[in-house]
């Protein structure tokens, strides 16, 4: 049986072109790309996407996101 | 009516604080912001340490209950960590809005604060100028005004002016913090005479914050009426930063006692003795000697 080639899902992930499996969930994103971040937030064309959602959110071609943590200030 | 200083009372009067403002403070001298009731007035930050794994030492030291932090893009490659990890969990987190630009950066900085779920204080920092860093006015404001309408408890950095923290009660903040020196500097308070002036006419809470060096400054201006001093580069760059938060500490809670007890007043001419003047200085060495 010939395997069916994977569609993939071009994004823009803090600035920088991402290539991942199609479909993608947020969270499945997030599981991958910032494991041990703690306290993260995530805008999706420009929105916060709540927590909660994020494991029924799929992605689509061409979303821009951007994942948000705390870093040392003053 | 007549200002208590031009009254015959006065010479007495001069020991307790000349600020007609001075509060009352409650019984346990609590500071309340935000409807929180805290017992240190000593805010820390979490910029520039060696090692972020001392954060936990320096907030135990320095008696600390509010943390500073601010946001920004996940590193991707693994190289720069989050700092969640490394905040005692009972401490208040105050993140900041470092980075922005205008208030409308600001306030997207703020609600993606609010989001990561660490609560609705937010520390409004808009800087245009990256030289010196000194905060913008107008667009604080404009920020203050939005989120304070949104809920958020506003804490905006700004230059001790008169006309900008006016504009800040009027916008809705829960406390101004105004800069002793630039941020970073270590220059303490060269900005006395403008934050005396907020002291006097601003009911909200001053929070110095910037350019503290030392904590003889941090001590100065809590005498001065300071609600609270924020410092975060000189206890991080310091040699033992854990050792300098207690110190921090220590001359934060020395200021805000004295404070309270009244500071003496100043005489700018002339000498008042401390000991008994009735008669001459070596008066008792001419009395008679008792037989």
């Amino acid at each position: 049986m010939q395997t069916q080639k994977a569609h993939t899902l071009e994004l823009i992930v803090n600035g920088q072109p991402h290539t991942c499996a199609a479909p993608t969930t947020l969270a499945q994103l997030v599981s991958t790309l910032a494991p041990a971040s703690g306290a993260l937030v995530v805008e999706r064309n420009g929105h916060i996407i709540a927590q909660e959602a994020w494991a029924t959110c799929s992605l689509e071609a061409g979303d821009v996101l951007e994942l948000i943590h705390f870093v040392g200030g003053g | 009516m007549t200002h208590p200083e031009h009254t015959p009372m006065a010479a007495d009067q001069n020991m307790t604080p000349a600020n007609s403002h001075t509060p009352t403070p409650p019984a346990d001298d609590a500071l309340i912001i935000g409807g929180e009731r805290l017992h240190s007035r000593l805010f820390i930050g979490t910029g520039k340490y060696g090692a972020d794994a001392l954060i936990p030492q320096v907030a135990a030291a320095s008696g600390a209950q509010v943390i500073t932090v601010a946001l920004r893009r996940v590193d991707m490659s693994g190289a720069q960590a989050g700092i969640f990890q490394h905040i005692p969990k009972h401490m208040r987190l105050l993140p900041n809005t470092s980075g922005a630009r205008t208030a409308e950066e600001a306030v997207r900085i703020a609600r993606l604060a609010k989001a990561a779920g660490c609560g609705n204080w937010i520390k409004i920092e808009i800087i245009r100028d990256a030289r010196h860093l000194l905060p913008d006015g107008y667009a604080t404001a404009k920020a203050t005004e939005i989120l304070a309408a949104e809920g958020f408890v506003v804490l905006p950095y700004m230059n001790p002016d008169l006309y900008v923290a006016r504009d800040l009660v009027s916008a809705g903040a829960a406390a101004v913090m105004p800069l002793g020196s630039p941020i970073g500097s270590n220059r303490g308070l060269a900005t006395r005479e403008m934050i005396g002036i907020l002291l006097e006419e601003i009911a909200l809470p001053i929070i110095v914050d910037a350019g503290i060096g030392r904590p003889s400054q941090a001590c100065e201006a809590m005498e001065m009426g300071a609600a609270a001093c924020l410092v975060n580069t000189a206890i991080a760059v310091a040699g033992n930063p854990v050792g300098m938060a207690k110190a921090f500490g220590t001359a934060v809670a020395a200021g805000r006692a004295a404070y309270c007890a009244g500071v003496g007043r100043v005489l700018h001419e002339g000498s008042a003795a401390s000991s008994p003047q009735e008669e001459s200085l070596t008066g008792f060495l001419h009395s008679p000697a008792k037989e």
